[in-house]
């Protein structure tokens, strides 16, 4: 059902309303997109920019790849006011953004939360912090740190006395 | 996964154009950049254990980590603290997690240490002499110490030691309850601690570091003793129940809230104290409701089985509202006196006097033991005279028997 498609497709689809404006977005790596102004506006960033009359020509969005954009479109789509009539079905929706299964999940989140970042899109970096909360509960320092491929910068001393200082939470 | 699902849908675009999928393999993510991350935010959806872990990840997650505490969002379940005197570390239970953490105490001199109660991420602790307790408050996250005045200083301590001698004496009754006005981090001053001592008759006042507790003396007595303390808004919030029925009755002093204002210490700082008084026709009501009962015991011999019902009241914030919150308590118990204890009670206390007892005669015993050993190890080796023996004894003496005060 949710496909990238729809966001394109919206574009030519909703030709009735006449006052609707497009909005053309680039991203990163030239994909372009096609988006109606009522949905784009969901980010502060675009509807500053709509505000001050500067989205007239393509609006480039930089450090967002084509298929993050895409994702990103997607979710301005179902957060569009009367897009989803059942607020709990768009919870439902929402949740499978919740879990980071393994790390090609991981490296989405992270783009998304670059993307819901730069673009300030106050849901989405809701939704992207507590999927990486929700990978972070449970798990050791050490597991962490593979998890998310991250080294170290501590050295032998200070991981020693780091431990020593809240010697409990490591105890479980 | 619908994130795949996307991902699916836009891999035919992506393999149209090689370079495009190079670069996007190529395409560093560096989770270690905290602020890029918005990792503030996201540690503040983390409990205490998994923040103290995430911290130690790297210097770039520890140095945010820090900053968890002003935005967390969720409230977490309180723990519960399990230990109990002469212990070197407490002994806490998370509801969340269904898991033990034993904390460290800070490490004391030979004296013994009583947990005293807690408010706002802060334990209070007291050791020392039994007659001049040394209070303080100690972050177990991050393991500072902060020094209250002495208890010595607030007047009714005095007559709190002259009833409470030796095997009854036990700091935990004095002190009922701590309340911090924040959760002050770590060295900030500006925090204001307020405490309710001796069965509730005294509200006293201080900041961490100061020289004497300041006393409130507006309307908590003997007879007006405070129930609980709550900061609210910067504001002290005191629940004030009167003891004295008939009074309560008549007068309308009490009728309404009354603010007092109140200085703290040398410097002029000022809290508002707002003293609540409680219905006491909220206390008859829910006795009619809820009364008391007294039943002879199965095979009567004397015995009854007694149901006491008591009113115990609480300030609460919840949601931004300050609540009074009042618990119906029902004790069950058998009684000989119908009017009286319960048999249980007794038994515990004479239980407890009894260990009391026996623990002194064997310190005693122990003592003696010493000294002896030592003036007959010396008197045999010629060291002393029996002038100097006498001195010596009284100092071996002395020492021996501070440890275990």
């Amino acid at each position: 059902m949710s496909t990238a498609a729809t966001a394109d497709a919206s574009s030519s689809g909703d030709t009735t309303e006449g006052s609707v404006r497009l909005l053309t977005l680039q991203s990163e790596d030239g994909e372009v997109f096609e988006v109606k102004e009522t949905i784009a506006t969901q980010s502060v960033t675009i509807k500053g920019m709509v505000d001050d009359d500067c989205a007239t020509s393509t609006i480039p969005v930089c450090n967002v790849t084509g298929r993050t954009l895409a994702m990103v479109i997607e979710w301005w789509n179902k957060h569009e006011i009367g897009a989803v009539s059942n607020e709990k079905e768009l919870k439902e929706w929402e949740s499978q953004f919740d879990t980071i299964d393994d790390k090609s999940d991981r490296d989405d989140v992270y783009d998304l939360l670059m993307a819901a970042n730069y673009l300030n899109i106050p849901t989405l970096l809701d939704c992207c912090t507590s999927a990486v909360a929700e990978a972070i509960k449970g798990k050791s320092t050490d597991e962490m740190r593979e998890f998310f491929d991250i080294k170290s910068d501590f050295d032998e001393k200070e991981e020693d006395a780091l431990r020593k200082e809240n010697q409990w939470a490591f105890e479980n | 996964m619908l994130l795949q699902n996307l991902l699916r849908c836009k891999k035919k675009k992506i393999n149209n154009n090689k370079e495009i999928e190079g670069d996007i393999d190529d395409y560093m993510r560096c989770w270690d950049d905290g602020p890029c991350i918005n990792l503030e935010d996201i540690m503040a959806q983390l409990n205490l254990v998994d923040c103290i872990r995430a911290s130690n990840v790297c210097k770039s997650w520890r140095s945010l980590a820090v900053n968890r505490k002003n935005k967390i969002k969720t409230a977490q379940l309180p723990w519960l603290v399990l230990s109990h005197p002469c212990t070197k570390s407490l002994r806490f239970f998370d509801f969340s997690l269904g898991s033990f953490y034993n904390i460290s105490l800070p490490r004391s001199t030979l004296f013994r240490w009583w947990y005293c109660g807690s408010s706002k991420g802060w334990l209070v602790i007291a050791k020392g002499w039994y007659f001049n307790p040394k209070l303080v408050l100690f972050n177990p996250n991050s393991g500072v110490q902060l020094q209250l005045p002495r208890l010595r200083t607030i007047p009714s301590f005095k007559d709190f030691l002259s009833e409470n001698k030796y095997a009854n004496y036990d700091i935990t009754h004095f002190i009922e309850k701590i309340e911090l006005s924040c959760s002050c981090e770590d060295t900030s001053n500006d925090c204001i601690v307020a405490a309710s001592f001796y069965n509730q008759t005294t509200l006293a006042l201080c900041r961490p570091g100061d020289k004497s507790w300041s006393v409130f003396k507006g309307g908590v007595d003997q007879i007006n003793i405070c129930d609980d303390i709550l900061f609210y808004n910067g504001i002290l919030y005191a629940l004030i129940r009167c003891l004295d029925e008939d009074q309560d009755r008549d007068a309308d002093a009490f009728a309404e809230a009354q603010d007092h204002s109140m200085r703290i210490g040398d410097d002029d700082i000022v809290v508002v104290v707002k003293l609540i008084p409680l219905d006491v026709s909220l206390r008859t009501s829910c006795l009619t409701l809820d009364p008391h009962i007294r039943v002879p015991a199965n095979d009567f011999e004397g015995e009854w089985i007694v149901k006491n019902v008591g009113l115990i009241s609480y300030l609460v914030e919840s949601d931004g509202k300050l609540l009074i919150v009042h618990r119906i308590k029902n004790a069950i118990g058998s009684s000989v006196d119908p009017d009286g204890h319960s048999d249980l009670d007794l038994m515990v206390n004479e239980y407890v006097e009894m260990v009391v007892q026996i623990k002194r005669t064997m310190m005693f015993i122990i003592i003696t033991m010493m000294i002896l050993t030592m003036l007959m190890t010396m008197l045999i080796m010629d060291m002393v005279t029996t002038k100097e023996t006498i001195y010596v004894a009284i100092c071996i003496m002395m020492a021996a028997i501070i440890p275990f005060l």
